[in-house]
């Protein structure tokens, strides 16, 4: 018997039975939270992501977007270089837009050189990452983010900041409805479920903001159905 | 699983009750915590509903988890990650240091990880020469301060600040403040270099789902996401029963998970890696090892009194309502895992009475850690049942066999104990003094040292009944 | 060691028109051993207890630690025995606890009691975690005329009692009591009420030799003082 079948077989015998060939799934319910309208969850959903230590905004425009990241960072903030802002390869055209609208200089992280020391050298100073998101989740003020080649996991990582764009329709009212459009097509490597600025609360029980992951996130809703 | 191997009981609660900032962190952090989950729980609705329904999930994957560890081991493979089955710490410990042999890595970063604090995986890779890095701002301050958790959620709990700045200050090679903001930011910088360096990350696993291979894991600072992000290979260690069938069930053990463990909706980053990476990704390892280990769980669930606590979700809601860890913190139990769950896996898990029976004691069975459980485990039932195991195995004290004979024996014979009662009220007076029994023998002496005793009545109730009897007759008939 | 409980419950149920029996072969629940792990000498206790009350209608203990004994754990202690499994299930029917009877089944939260005095109540944790009996006493006390009642902070905390843990554990026993007794002298009471005489003692005891001590009645000795 293979180390595995054996490892298996003794879990049966402790259950007394042999391994089932197949189990019929188990049925939950609990009370769920629930938004009323597309309207409610929007709000709905600023105000638990402000609730979880970010800012955000709504934009129906690029030139809207580009107004909230003058409010946050300043019209030419004092840390902007050419190699502070990195993105995802993958972004909404209102992303692109709105830096093209500000001016700012930003990479692309698969366009950062392929050797991983001078990659996360790099990644390590830059201030902003920016990224997409594939669903926000209303109860818990989250993002929702699905890796691919095109979507770097350091850039909502590694940098000071972290931006996201997310249109309003990708909006949800819960984690389990999230998860199960998820199930609907091929998982990624990484999904990074995302409530807040890193934080901690390890030393005396005082809540300090920032400590392996970004210090500051931010969020714009795309707003312009 | 003992801090070291001179645990002593007594000079424990000495130590741990003498320690006067011990007491108050750990009450503060309790108290945080407590209160957090309330207010969030109560947010959720129904809260015992979600319970029932976390309950109902464990309980399907206990007694389905050959199938599911069948599910998830085929998942894996099939998603490229490589698994290994580790029936004991010590297979485990050398699966892990096989990976690092092969590879030839002398440094590792790690994300907290209770598994392998159990299996007392880093003074055996650092006998290796390893370095190895907890990453986790508790696990790092107690790794350089060389001191196992005090709690599963909040380890580092009993130090304060100005111990955790004494403990920076080596490895700044100048003096720190120890206000919060310099402290993290100065763990924050250390690690930076160490994240961005590193080649192998270890790290924990909250939930294993079985249809799809994903491992999930919750951290607030981002190092879970650090450790497996930046290193080409990644180790992640989860026992055997930390499974759920799918991704339905995972979101209902979140929201039980973060609600439970430090009164959040959600943690920070909840990350589902479903490793290795793909074709053209940049980050995340190239190559991925889950470590399954058994280390009696098995046994665990063969014994259908303590099946029910393989549910554990490792979220320390019971440490947090616990009357006695609040009293003495976790290093006192002297037990890799303290608090409720502690007690009653410890003994399990170590298939060791003599070495763990004190645990048991450590309740008073108030029931505040099963009314907390977000699984609904009945932690107070089975720290009785460890007493049970332990009277019915014969390693009670043989003095306290005999009290409990004689209990049995005359208490059920109230007559006759009667008579020892009126004997005792007669006698009771070199006991007494200004109407208060103030001293006696042991284990009364246990009481009175720190406890006075009303005197037994003069007439019981039983030699008043036969008055009172006649009393509450004429009263019924004259309705006064 | 505190006949009176059992007195004034004797005259409450017959002044509410109840036939009160106390039938002799009656002591204890067997809670002493079964937190000890002694099970067999439990079940010779707990049996005698159950032959005892076998022929009475209702049974109504003034403990909410002796009633949560017998509901909470008879069940699991008598399942390899048919016979007293049945027995037990037929006891824990008609068993209540005082304050349960009187404000669930009675509906008579209203004893005529009038009494002057601030007491706060410990919730003790058998009666509330065990039986969930977390109103019922407060209404019975908000029906004592002229009682006042003050909370007493961090109410949920064990008082460290826990029958023989007190004995086996004395040193975190002690930790726990006194603590307890803390929040007691914070709440500002004059008197400290509860469901259960073992903490009750517990806490008064405790206080008692530190030389602050506050009187400390069962909530069926209160009514009894002002009925």
């Amino acid at each position: 018997m293979s180390n595995r079948q054996e490892f298996i077989a003794n879990i049966a015998k402790k259950l007394g039975r042999p391994t089932p060939s197949s189990v019929t799934p188990i049925e939950v319910t609990y009370p769920l939270f629930q938004t009323n309208s597309p309207e409610g969850r929007l709000e709905g959903f600023l105000k638990m992501f402000e609730t979880m230590g970010g800012k955000v905004a709504k934009a129906a425009t690029s030139a809207e977007a580009a107004e909230a990241l003058k409010t946050w960072f300043g019209e030419k903030p004092e840390w902007l270089d050419a190699n502070k802002v990195v993105t995802w390869n993958e972004l909404p055209t209102m992303a692109r837009a709105c830096l093209e609208e500000l001016g700012w200089p930003a990479r692309i992280y698969a366009d950062l050189p392929a050797n991983r020391e001078e990659r996360y050298a790099i990644m390590d100073k830059a201030e902003l990452g920016i990224t997409g998101a594939d669903y926000g989740i209303v109860q818990s003020g989250s993002l929702v983010l699905k890796s691919n080649a095109k979507r770097g996991r350091a850039v909502s990582l590694v940098p000071i900041r972290h931006l996201a764009f997310i249109p309003a329709s990708a909006i949800r009212d819960r984690l389990d409805q999230v998860l199960a459009e998820l199930k609907e097509s091929s998982i990624p490597a990484a999904i990074e479920i995302i409530s807040g600025p890193s934080r901690t609360s390890d030393i005396e029980m005082d809540l300090s903001i920032g400590v392996h992951g970004p210090v500051e996130i931010y969020c714009i809703v795309i707003d312009n159905q | 699983m003992s801090l070291d191997n001179h645990y002593d009981v007594n000079a424990a609660l000495d130590k741990a009750l003498n320690d006067d900032f011990l007491r108050k962190a750990t009450r503060r952090a309790t108290d945080r915590l407590r209160n957090n989950k309330k207010a969030i729980t109560d947010e959720l609705g129904n809260w015992e509903e979600w319970r029932q329904a976390g309950e109902k999930i464990r309980n399907h994957v206990v007694l389905n988890l050959d199938y599911y560890l069948d599910m998830l081991i085929d998942n894996v493979e099939k998603n490229g990650g490589i698994v290994h089955l580790a029936k004991t710490p010590e297979e485990a410990v050398n699966i892990t240091k096989d990976i690092f042999k092969k590879h030839g890595f002398k440094s590792v970063i790690k994300s907290k990880s209770m598994i392998t604090e159990e299996i007392h995986l880093n003074p055996a890779l650092e006998k290796d020469g390893i370095e190895v890095v907890e990453t986790d701002l508790a696990e790092y301050i107690i790794q350089i301060a060389n001191e196992p958790p005090s709690h599963i959620i909040v380890p580092a709990m009993h130090k304060n600040r100005d111990q955790i700045a004494k403990l920076f200050e080596p490895i700044a090679g100048h003096p720190l403040d120890s206000d919060t903001p310099t402290l993290t930011k100065f763990a924050r910088e250390q690690l930076r270099q160490k994240f961005m360096a590193s080649k192998i990350g270890i790290t924990g696993c909250n939930f294993a789902v079985a249809d799809t291979g994903t491992v999930t894991m919750v951290t607030n600072e981002g190092n879970g996401r650090m450790t497996s992000t930046i290193p080409e290979v990644q180790i992640t260690m989860m026992g055997m029963e930390r499974i759920v069938p799918s991704f339905k069930e995972l979101s209902v053990l979140l929201n039980l998970l973060a609600r439970s463990a430090t009164g959040q909706r959600l943690s920070v980053y909840t990350t589902l890696t479903t490793p290795p990476r793909h074709e053209e990704d940049l980050d995340g390892p190239k190559e991925w090892h889950l470590v399954i280990l058994d280390h009696n769980r098995s046994e665990i669930l063969g014994d259908e009194e303590f099946r029910s606590s393989l549910r554990c979700i490792r979220c320390g809601a019971c440490f947090n309502v616990c009357p006695v860890y609040r009293q003495v913190g976790g290093h006192a139990y002297g037990s890799v895992y303290s608090g409720p769950i502690g007690v009653v896996i410890t003994p399990l898990l170590e298939q060791d009475y003599e070495k763990w029976g004190h645990l048991p004691y450590f309740s008073s069975l108030c029931a505040a850690c099963a009314e907390a459980c977000p699984v609904r485990i009945p932690l107070h039932d089975l720290i009785v049942k460890h007493r049970d195991r332990k009277v019915l195995k014969g390693y009670t004290p043989n003095l306290e066999k005999k009290i409990f004979k004689y209990y049995g024996y005359y208490f059920s014979r109230p007559k006759t104990l009667n008579k020892f009662i009126r004997l005792g009220a007669k006698f009771q007076f070199v006991l007494v003094r200004n109407g208060r029994i103030t001293g006696g023998p042991p284990p009364l002496s246990n009481w009175t040292n720190s406890k006075t005793l009303p005197m037994v009545a003069k007439q019981t109730f039983r030699d008043q009944w036969p008055e009172l009897e006649k009393n509450l007759q004429n009263m019924k008939r004259g309705d006064k | 060691m505190f006949p009176d409980i059992g007195v004034t419950m004797a005259k409450i149920f017959t002044r509410l028109g109840h036939t009160v029996d106390f039938p002799e072969g009656q002591f204890c629940c067997g809670q002493i051993s079964f937190n000890s792990g002694y099970m067999e000498d439990t079940r010779t206790v707990a049996r005698a207890l159950i032959d005892a009350f076998e022929d009475s209608e209702v049974v109504v203990g003034p403990s909410g630690s002796c009633i949560g004994m017998i509901h909470h754990n008879y069940p699991d202690l008598f399942k390899d025995d048919p016979i007293y499994s049945k027995k037990a299930k037929a006891l824990i029917d008609k068993s209540y606890e005082f304050s349960q009877f009187i404000v669930n089944v009675l509906k008579t939260p209203d004893l005529g009691a009038r009494y002057k005095a601030k007491v706060t109540y410990h919730p003790s944790c058998h009666a509330t975690r065990l039986l969930g009996l977390k109103e019922e006493p407060l209404t019975l006390l908000q029906h004592i005329q002229d009682l006042e009642v003050v909370p007493l902070p961090e109410a949920h905390l064990c008082c460290g009692f826990g029958g023989t843990f007190s004995v086996k554990m004395p040193r975190i026993s002690e930790a726990m009591v006194a603590e307890k007794a803390h929040h007691v002298l914070e709440s500002g009471a004059d008197i400290l009420t509860g469901l259960d005489m073992g903490c009750l003692m517990n806490i008064s005891g405790y206080m008692e030799k530190h030389g602050r001590s506050i009187p400390a009645m069962h909530i069926i000795q209160l009514l009894g003082k002002g009925m």
